[in-house]
């Protein structure tokens, strides 16, 4: 049996054909997610859907906001860190070595090594705000009209940031059985809801409707 | 209270995803009623991050962006206040005093107690710079707090708010400070009054003496800002001081009505202050309560100093009128015993004596002391002791009533214009010989203002000479008798009369014209009356009889020699002088013109020559200014600029160059270029010429052969435009005459075009723009015929303007706008060059015209219209251009609807989609047939 989907067949179409729109290769992307869900049967699927969801939001982020520069070398920067941390003595990775009694004075880690540690959080913060700042634009520059409030759009994006974290899905050792729960159907809902939102983002007047349907529920009085 | 229902998390995700865009974002919170909601939507990171201003430096404006999670806050408050509170605690600083409404709006809507728990918050607001509704909901909030348990909040919040010595008011005050400080205290202050009636009371009068010490006068002079305590004709200002004395009286005046027990409170608390202005307050209170409070009242009025103190006359002698009957029978006769002793008059003596030189006679003294006593009487009013009765009565008979006794100095305001000592009608009244002699005998009296004045009096007579010109002009000969300002009074009363019905003499009026012009001018000072008449001034008006006699044919053609005579004359009258060369006379010659002797005099050479030409035969005329060989000596002979160096004269020839042509075109071919001289070192005289032809003449098609070249010259200029150009608006008067000659036709061979192509290659971006406004202003005249030949040329001309290449062609583009917006051009061509122009220059004046117009071309140009309307919205951010022309707007959106053009109609929902998106609901269901539905709900 397929997995539980969000949208329509006729709401795929509208995300496909917007898709189709900004770059062919994010409509395949989607078409495997579609194609992989509603299967009666997909081994590993769960991590498939996490592969892709990862790749259209960096495709997304790539087409409105431009490619990521600067990357961080995560490997290397720790490789250096260790490298001093080495020679300060802080910890030994040659197991000859005499550590059968620990040196009188404490050795401490250097001003240099903490500053470097301090560094690599820090970019690694930034990264993660940077990420939320660029789905931020993502957002801004899919909507109507791309000057106006900016105050909601963080909250969105963080969100989106949340919907599309699928990393742990797409490299968990686990087995769709333990993957696929109601969590990950919500996630999936969730992430085509943001697809369809986007591709129907100029459709201010037809929106309004989903969203009087929610304030209909909204403001409805407990019975 | 309603029962709400508790939101589930998905509902809240699903809400949140759908708030990407600005429009559905405040469509939400506005339509939001549930309180559950606050909780979840805080945790998912909302209402933690309002919207900060916006500033442009390079436009100069502020924009306070609406914070739609604050509008939903607002509202919640009733139902969920504490949670509400905490969120408004825990918010960041914000300078956003929209947000800022909101937060007082909700605090508002809370208990008092709890609101009280946010003042520490709602302080760091008080100091806002941009505060529109702010200051009146802080005044609110102020009265709501009044209702809490915790004392003071109130007052300290209304402390706050009114502090004279915060950063509000470091920068200075406007008007509209002062005006909003005055209705915050009207509005606000009985609600603080009301609940902690003492504390307000002494907050006020902190308010006032900080204003006070703020001013740094050095002493307190509110006797001269404020000459009464109470409302005042002569209290002038409305200043923040003025609102504040205000407050003063009326908070005691509440608090004492309501309690008169709280009279010494009141004293006491005015007493804190050791300023005289607290004084007068003192005893104007006492004036109206002093019955609660004998004894102060007493010791105030019978304290001598206050009694002589010029500072507190006003509210000394109001208190003393009121209260007098009620002080014990010592204090009354000490105080009448003041009186009838009379002043001391040594000071005054000295006074006298140090300005005059000599010391004042036993008269002065003794009326100096009758004033005194007779001010001093009157201060009692209704309560003068009847021993004084008839010792008053005596000295207003002998030297008037007093004159605002009360007051250490009174203003009357200004009387504008002289007076005359005999009105017209009087003057009306006299035989010619009476007035006359009258006028030869009547010598103003001395004295500097609103007494009467010749001036005065010469302006009645020529109004009187105005309706009955011939009664005077017969006595001609007579003003030679008298002062040189009634001749001129004589010449402009007959200047100003009906020249339809001319029945008077010119003989005598000549004889005198010819002797006024001989008169030598007095060297000696003027008068002190800048206004009255010399022998200039006299002349001046003389010139302009003949002027007005000209131009209104009100002459016998007989008499032209006379004319000339008195012309020839003033023609060389030394006014304007080489001394009046000043920047006015060289960026304003034709004003000078007008105002100066010679200057008049060459306006009126050319009035006579029109006339000679008028009445002189088809032969005579032919020859031009041969046959005015007068004429032609003086013109040439001023046109030598060693003859005459007054820019003023030149620009003479310039305002009637067409009618110099007129009268002789090979006169004016051969002078053109020495009336407009070119070289560098002559340029004031080319710009008198220049500037009073192109500013005040209209394009003639005859003249503009001659002046060819001058016009080109006049376009080189433009290329650097000279400032005196640009403030006199002559680049914009240039293009319309040049685009008059296009519209005419008559630059249409290759000197026309070159001399056009001249002009759009060196005009600024916004002369360009207005010869665009100026045609698109004669396009939309649908009285002005358009061939098709002018309109093929119009269009290959807005075609070109599209494709020049300039650096500054977007603010030329603009004024297209009511190009397209008169209709003029086909639809299927006028379209596309629109979005041409719009995808260019970004803006388009006139834009509303455009709208407008966009209903005619739907029908035909679906497509076309819908994506100039498409451009057209996404140039008008700013709210008017849509609020005017929506209902033009939803007439082509209907239109294009149902115009079965696909991607038309698909372009009119995106239209209808942006709109919405701004707030402009009540589009949503401009689309008939577009699936929406019929409500349209928040925000509506």
């Amino acid at each position: 049996l397929g997995l539980e989907r969000k949208l329509s067949a006729e709401e795929q179409q509208v995300v496909r054909a917007w898709l189709r729109g900004l770059n062919p290769a994010c409509e395949e992307i989607y078409l495997s997610i579609c194609r992989v869900a509603d299967a009666d049967e997909f081994p590993g699927r769960a991590r498939l859907i996490g592969h892709c969801i990862r790749e259209l939001r960096i495709r997304l982020l790539a087409h409105f906001v431009g490619e990521q520069k600067d990357p961080v070398d995560y490997p290397a920067k720790l490789r250096a860190i260790a490298k001093r941390l080495e020679l300060e003595g802080v910890i030994t990775i040659d197991p000859a070595a005499n550590a059968e009694t620990p040196a009188e004075t404490p050795i401490t880690i250097g001003s240099d090594t903490a500053t470097m540690i301090r560094e690599l959080i820090g970019k690694s913060e930034a990264k993660t705000a940077k990420l939320v700042d660029q789905m931020a634009e993502l957002l801004r520059r899919i909507r109507l009209e791309s000057d106006g409030p900016e105050s909601n759009l963080k909250t969105i994006a963080a969100d989106f940031k949340t919907v599309t974290e699928t990393q742990g899905i797409a490299h968990s050792p686990k087995t769709d059985a333990e993957l696929i729960d109601k969590d990950f159907i919500a996630r999936l809902a969730a992430f085509e809801g943001y697809l369809h939102n986007f591709a129907t983002a100029r459709r201010f007047v037809a929106r309004l409707e989903t969203l009087d349907d929610i304030l209909d529920e909204a403001n409805r009085p407990a019975s | 209270m309603t029962s709400w229902t508790k939101p589930t998390d998905p509902q809240v995700d699903e809400a949140v995803r759908q708030l990407i865009d600005g429009g559905h974002y405040a469509y939400f919170f506005d339509g939001l009623k549930n309180p559950l909601w606050i909780e979840p939507l805080r945790a998912r990171g909302f209402f933690t991050e309002p919207p900060g201003l916006i500033k442009d430096d390079e436009a100069g404006t502020v924009t306070l962006p609406k914070w739609p999670e604050s509008g939903y806050l607002a509202r919640m408050a009733p139902e969920a206040p504490d949670l509400v509170l905490s969120i408004i605690n825990a918010l960041p600083e914000t300078e956003n005093s929209r947000v800022q409404e909101d937060l007082v709006d909700a605090l508002l809507r809370m208990p008092a107690n709890k609101a009280a728990s946010a003042l520490p918050r709602v302080l760091e607001w008080t100091d806002s710079r941009y505060r529109f509704r702010l200051q009146d909901k802080l005044g609110e909030l102020a009265v709501h707090l009044t209702r809490a348990d915790s004392a003071g909040s109130a007052l300290k919040l209304a402390k706050a708010i009114l502090a004279i010595r915060g950063s509000r008011f470091a920068e200075g005050r406007s008007n509209h400070d002062e005006w909003e400080y005055g209705q915050f205290l009207e509005k606000y202050l009985p609600g603080l009054v009301g609940s902690e009636p003492l504390e307000a009371f002494g907050l006020v009068n902190n308010l006032l003496r900080d204003a006070i010490e703020v001013r740094k006068e050095g002493r307190d002079y509110s006797f001269i800002w404020r000459p009464a305590i109470e409302r005042h004709e002569q209290n002038m200002g409305h200043s923040i001081e003025d609102h504040l004395i205000d407050a003063v009286v009326t908070t005691a005046q509440d608090i004492l009505s309501a309690d008169p027990d709280m009279i010494h409170a009141v004293l006491g608390d005015l007493r804190r202050h050791n300023l005289p202005l607290f004084l007068r307050l003192e005893l104007f209170i006492l004036r109206d309560f002093g019955r609660l409070a004998p004894s102060d009242t007493e010791r105030r009025l019978r304290d001598r100093a206050l009694f002589d103190n010029p500072a507190l006359k006003h509210e000394y002698a109001g208190l003393l009128a009121a209260q007098y009957a009620n002080l014990p029978s010592p204090t009354r006769e000490q105080i009448a015993g003041w009186v009838l002793e009379g002043p001391d008059p040594s000071d005054w003596c000295a006074a006298v004596e140090k300005q005059q030189g000599a010391a004042p006679s036993e008269e002065d003294v003794r009326a100096y002391k009758s004033h005194w006593q007779r001010d001093r009487m009157a201060w009692f009013g209704e309560a003068l002791p009847s021993e004084m009765a008839a010792q008053y009565e005596a000295l207003v008979q002998e030297f008037g009533a007093p004159d605002h006794p009360d007051f250490a100095s009174y203003s009357r305001g200004v009387t504008w214009g002289p007076n005359s000592p005999k009105t017209e009608e009087e003057l009306r009244a006299m035989q010619p010989g009476e007035l006359l002699a009258f006028m030869k005998d009547w010598e103003p009296a001395s004295g500097w203002r609103n007494s009467d004045s010749r001036v005065g009096l010469g302006r009645a007579f020529e109004a009187v000479v105005t309706g009955d010109p011939a009664r005077f002009a017969a006595h001609g000969a007579a003003f030679r008798e008298l002062h040189p300002a009634y001749p001129g009074h004589l010449f402009s009363g007959l200047a100003k009369s009906k020249w339809s019905d001319r029945a008077w003499d010119w003989g005598p009026v000549f004889d005198l014209l010819e002797w006024v012009v001989l008169q030598e001018e007095e060297t000696s000072a003027p008068t002190d009356d800048v206004l009255e008449h010399t022998w200039r001034t006299t002349k001046l008006e003389a010139v302009r009889l003949l002027d007005a006699a000209l131009r209104n044919n009100g002459l016998e053609f007989d008499d032209r020699k006379r004319v000339w005579t008195v012309l020839e004359k003033l023609s060389s009258h030394p006014d304007p002088t080489a001394e009046d060369l000043t920047e006015w006379a060289t960026t304003e010659p034709w004003t000078q013109s007008l105002n100066t002797v010679r200057g008049e005099a060459f306006h009126t050479i050319m009035q006579y020559s029109l006339w000679c030409h008028r009445n002189l035969g088809t032969e005579e005329q032919a020859k031009g200014f041969g046959s005015l060989p007068e004429v032609r000596e003086v013109l040439d002979s001023h046109l030598n600029l060693e003859r005459e160096s007054a820019p003023a004269v030149r620009s003479v020839y310039g305002q009637f160059f067409p009618w110099l042509h007129l009268i002789d075109k090979e006169w004016a071919a051969a002078n053109a270029a020495t009336v407009f001289p070119k070289s560098v070192d002559l340029q004031v005289y080319w710009y008198a010429a220049w500037g009073s032809y192109i500013l005040f003449v209209s394009p003639y098609d005859d003249v503009l052969s001659v002046l060819r070249d001058e016009y080109r010259f006049a376009c080189e200029r433009l290329d650097n435009l000279p400032e005196e150009w640009e403030r006199r608006d002559l680049a914009s008067r240039l293009a319309e005459h040049l685009m008059i000659y296009f519209w005419r036709g008559k630059l249409s061979d290759q000197p026309g075009r070159e001399l056009l192509s001249k002009f759009w290659q060196t005009a600024p971006a916004r002369t360009r723009g207005q010869a665009i406004r100026f045609l698109g202003n004669t396009l939309e005249d649908r009285s002005v015929e358009l061939s098709a030949e002018r309109l093929e040329q119009l269009q290959t001309l807005w075609a070109d303007r599209i494709s020049a290449q300039t650096e500054d062609k977007a603010e030329e583009l603009s004024y297209f706008g009511s190009w397209f917006a008169s209709g003029r051009f086909p639809a299927a061509w006028s379209l596309p060059k629109l979005r041409e122009t719009i995808a260019q220059s970004r803006a388009l004046k006139d834009r509303e015209d455009v709208l407008g117009a966009l209903p005619s071309t739907a029908p035909a140009e679906p497509l076309l219209t819908a994506q100039a309307l498409r451009d057209l919205i996404d140039i008008s951010k700013e709210p008017w251009a849509i609020d005017y022309k929506e209902d033009e707007i939803k007439q082509t959106l209907a239109l294009l609807s149902t115009s079965g053009n696909e991607q038309a109609i698909e372009l009119a929902r995106e239209c209808v989609d942006v709109l919405a998106s701004r707030g402009y609901l009540s589009f949503r269901n401009a689309l008939s047939g577009a699936a929406s539905s019929s409500a349209s709900r928040p925000g509506n």
